[in-house]
């Protein structure tokens, strides 16, 4: 039924097809422009069925290993190379599989979106190209489990980001949001390519698993540490260091924002997929927990701060984002700061950490489904001052129903699944220190309080009369933006179905050390 | 199929959640419908009542979005005026956000 | 709307000034304080014209308040009476030829129970309150 080829090199070819289908895109564009809508539809559409498949392959039969270049994909350690595993290697375990869940769901519902959001712009043939390429190198940064891998699909990422964000050049605050995207992309990728050359020169290996079980913990590997965890942060959009997020996200099209918050997330990822696997306990998990958890902490409360005065939609829910980061990070240190305490990893830690991790795939459909509406609206207006804007609720009904389904998932109100995700971070956290918990609870209500701003301000009011003319938004981004809406509902009303089979596997394949391990150096 | 989520010290469960809000919203309705309407609509009476006056012209009458929380920002005065200045938009203050929040942490996870 | 039978054990009131000189006003709270307690009976002063079943209406209406009470008036809902309190209400009292009134309620809204005093003692209030009753009780039974 499955063909043996996709059996063999799935995550390969999730990789390889939109790379290919990326660059093919500008040779279809010049003959055809329908052709090259189609084009990209396929192509999204193949993309997300492959990571798909590759996530179920995971979840169901245990770590896949992919070697690059070898006579069998899985043969990591080859014979005759004196037990070191010397080839580039995509180590696809329980969290790699849920972050490309997630890009295979935003990622096709953001092209179907984008179909008619952007389709009337020109320089297209450029714009698919680099929406490809992003989601190409997200889902390489996700899959990979070597070190210099990730710092290659890091560096593509940030590249197709910043010329994503740069695209509207007609404006020019575009393209100067994507020269400060990409000045701190470069800065963080310069601090990885530190961390490379801190770890190779020490162990002589790229490879993740290698580099873990050979791990001292000198004082090279604390500086490594701290570089790591500064630039994955910032890529993250955590606070001190998320400045360039809210100017990035809010000038970019609608739909490249979406995308981007999940490329945010991917170097969330990286950052507990490095802290995790290749440190684990040889770091003082206390102190980096509670670095994280701080970290955690400003964001939170820093981003829905700084949400509540803005007057430009999409730089507010760009402060959210950063604030939500905030979530996933307190959950995850807590789950890391009671690393080496086996009584209270499994009282709460472990509880932590998954809702920190189901936070990551909560927010990334609600927070992708609110920029594409805010993007709806943004292409039916004209505007993004929401001073400007009022009563759009007459006209814009489905809009209205899919921004009110997303802002209530982000404020954490019930039955929507951020509610689920936020009330395993607060009870755990509340017993791992109370006062964090608080924070997070008051910075979920301020959450609330900014979104109804938003709501009022856009949608309620009467019909003003110079927006008489605004119609619904065209249907293909309606049902990009159902897509999303409709997985809300349902992550919501089965969140116990989704932790066990999704979260759950996740969180413990980035505590157990010793089986990413296994998978590489013990198998062959 | 398991319908309830736990979390190591509670449990949420959104499909009973939802079955009793939809019950008290049955019950609420039919508890309603029993009242009278207690106007005509298309009247006059539905018009909002500001001590007698007209009612103002939508445009006029409408808050804008940046003067709805002036409360809030108000009373929070003390951390904007300090959090605001910081988000200057100059590209290489950022980088210097990053490279001294990375120098803090050096001296944090180094020396203990 | 249909009166039903509890409507009149809750009369629900407002008071609106037209201009008055204020003394009908203080009678008119005398009167639903515990000295004659008209709560008992379910009557109540509320703030909304939209809450009212009954509007009192107190001094001359002048010209800048004519328009006002005509739109309150509107905004209250049926079954409404209008009980006009005070003689400025019924001819213009002592501000008869005042260069500033519109003219008596009656050429503002149409009033059903007149209360005559300057002001009416509150026993005159509730009286008048009796009679709206009864032409209420009349109301109901007329088809």
């Amino acid at each position: 039924m499955i063909p043996q080829f996709l059996w063999d090199h799935a995550p390969a070819m999730t990789v390889a097809v939109p790379l290919l289908a990326a660059f093919l895109c500008p040779l279809i564009g010049k003959f055809t422009a329908t052709g090259r809508k189609a084009w990209v539809l396929a192509a999204a559409a193949a993309t997300s069925a492959l990571a798909l498949f590759t996530a179920w392959r995971v979840y169901t039969m245990g770590t896949w290993v992919y070697v690059f270049g070898a006579t069998v994909p899985n043969l990591s350690v080859p014979p005759d190379s004196g037990g070191i595993p010397i080839r580039i290697i995509f180590e696809v375990d329980a969290m790699s599989a849920l972050m490309l869940v997630i890009v295979a769901i935003v990622g096709f519902s953001v092209i179907l979106y984008s179909l008619s959001a952007d389709g009337k712009r020109s320089g297209l043939e450029g714009y698919y190209t680099l929406f490809l390429l992003l989601i190409a190198s997200i889902v390489g940064m996700v899959s990979t489990g070597d070190l210099f891998n990730f710092f290659v699909f890091f560096e593509i990422s940030g590249l197709a980001s910043a010329a994503l964000v740069a695209y509207r050049v007609e404006a020019g605050r575009a393209v100067e949001a994507g020269l400060k995207y990409f000045v701190v992309s470069t800065l963080a990728g310069i601090f990885m390519l530190f961390v490379i050359a801190i770890l190779y020169g020490q162990y002589n290996a790229l490879n993740i698993a290698m580099l873990a079980s050979r791990m001292q913990f000198t004082m090279l590997d604390k500086i490594a540490l701290v570089l790591i965890i500064g630039a994955l942060a910032t890529k993250a959009g955590s606070v001190p260091m998320h400045f360039w997020t809210p100017d990035a996200y809010a000038l970019a099209p609608s739909s490249v924002t979406a995308l981007l918050v999940v490329a945010s997330q991917a170097s969330l990822y990286g950052l507990f997929r490095l802290i995790f696997t290749l440190y684990n306990l040889s770091l003082n998990a206390a102190t980096v927990g509670w670095v994280l958890i701080i970290l955690g902490v400003l964001s939170m409360f820093v981003g829905v701060t700084m949400a509540i005065p803005q007057k430009d939609v999409k730089r507010l829910m760009a402060y959210h984002a950063i604030s939500q980061t905030g979530y996933m990070l307190l959950g995850v240190g807590t789950g890391l700061a009671v690393l080496g305490n086996v009584a209270m990893l499994d009282a709460f830690g472990r509880m932590a950490m998954e809702g920190g991790i189901f936070h990551i795939i909560n927010h990334a459909i609600y927070k992708g489904l609110l920029f594409l509406t805010a993007g709806a609206i943004i292409y039916r207006v004209g505007t993004r001052d929401m001073n400007r804007m009022g009563g759009l609720g007459h006209r814009m009904k489905w809009t209205m129903i899919f921004f009110m389904i997303g802002a209530l998932a982000i404020a954490g109100i019930p039955p929507f699944n951020g509610f689920a995700s936020k009330l395993m971070i607060y009870e755990s956290v509340y017993l791992f220190n109370p006062v964090l918990a608080i924070i997070a609870m008051v910075v979920s209500i301020l959450t609330l309080a900014s979104f109804v701003k938003v709501f009022h301000s856009i949608f309620m009011g009467p019909q003003l009369p110079e927006y008489e003319h605004v119609e619904e938004a065209p249907t293909a981004m309606l049902w990009g933006m159902g897509i999303l809406a409709a997985l809300v509902i349902l992550f919501g009303l089965f969140p116990q179905q989704v932790v066990d089979s999704l979260i759950t596997p996740a969180a413990n394949a980035l505590l157990d050390q010793s089986g990413y391990l296994a998978s590489i150096l013990g198998g062959a | 199929m398991a319908l309830t989520l736990s979390t190591g010290s509670g449990f949420w469960n959104p499909v009973v959640w939802l079955i009793a809000i939809a019950v008290v919203v049955v019950v609420v309705y039919l508890v309603w419908r029993r009242g009278e309407a207690g106007y005509t609509a298309g009247s006059a009476q539905v018009k909002p009542f500001i001590s007698g006056n007209a009612e103002p012209a939508k445009k006029v009458a409408q808050m804008p979005a940046s003067n709805l929380y002036w409360g809030f920002t108000e009373a929070l005065s003390g951390y904007y005026s300090r959090v605001v200045p910081a988000h200057t938009g100059i590209v290489t203050d950022y980088l210097l956000w990053v490279l001294w929040v990375t120098a803090a942490l050096f001296l944090l996870v180094v020396i203990t | 709307m249909k009166p039903t039978p509890s409507f009149n054990r809750s009369l629900w009131v407002f008071h609106l000034n037209s201009g008055s000189c204020n003394g009908c006003e203080i009678e008119i709270v005398a009167t639903l304080m515990p000295r004659y307690d008209p709560e008992r009976f379910g009557i109540k002063l509320v703030g909304s014209p939209k809450h009212a079943d009954v509007i009192l209406v107190t001094g001359p209406v002048t010209k800048k308040m004519a328009d006002r009470v005509k739109r309150t008036y509107e905004q209250v809902p049926d079954p409404k009476v209008v009980m006009c309190i005070g003689t400025c209400g019924e001819s213009g009292g002592v501000f008869y030829d005042s260069y500033s009134l519109a003219g008596p309620i009656d050429d503002v809204i149409p009033v059903d129970v007149y209360v005559s005093g300057c002001p009416p003692r509150p026993e005159a209030i509730i009286h008048g309150v009796v009679k709206a009753l009864a032409k209420l009780e009349r109301l109901e039974a007329a088809p």
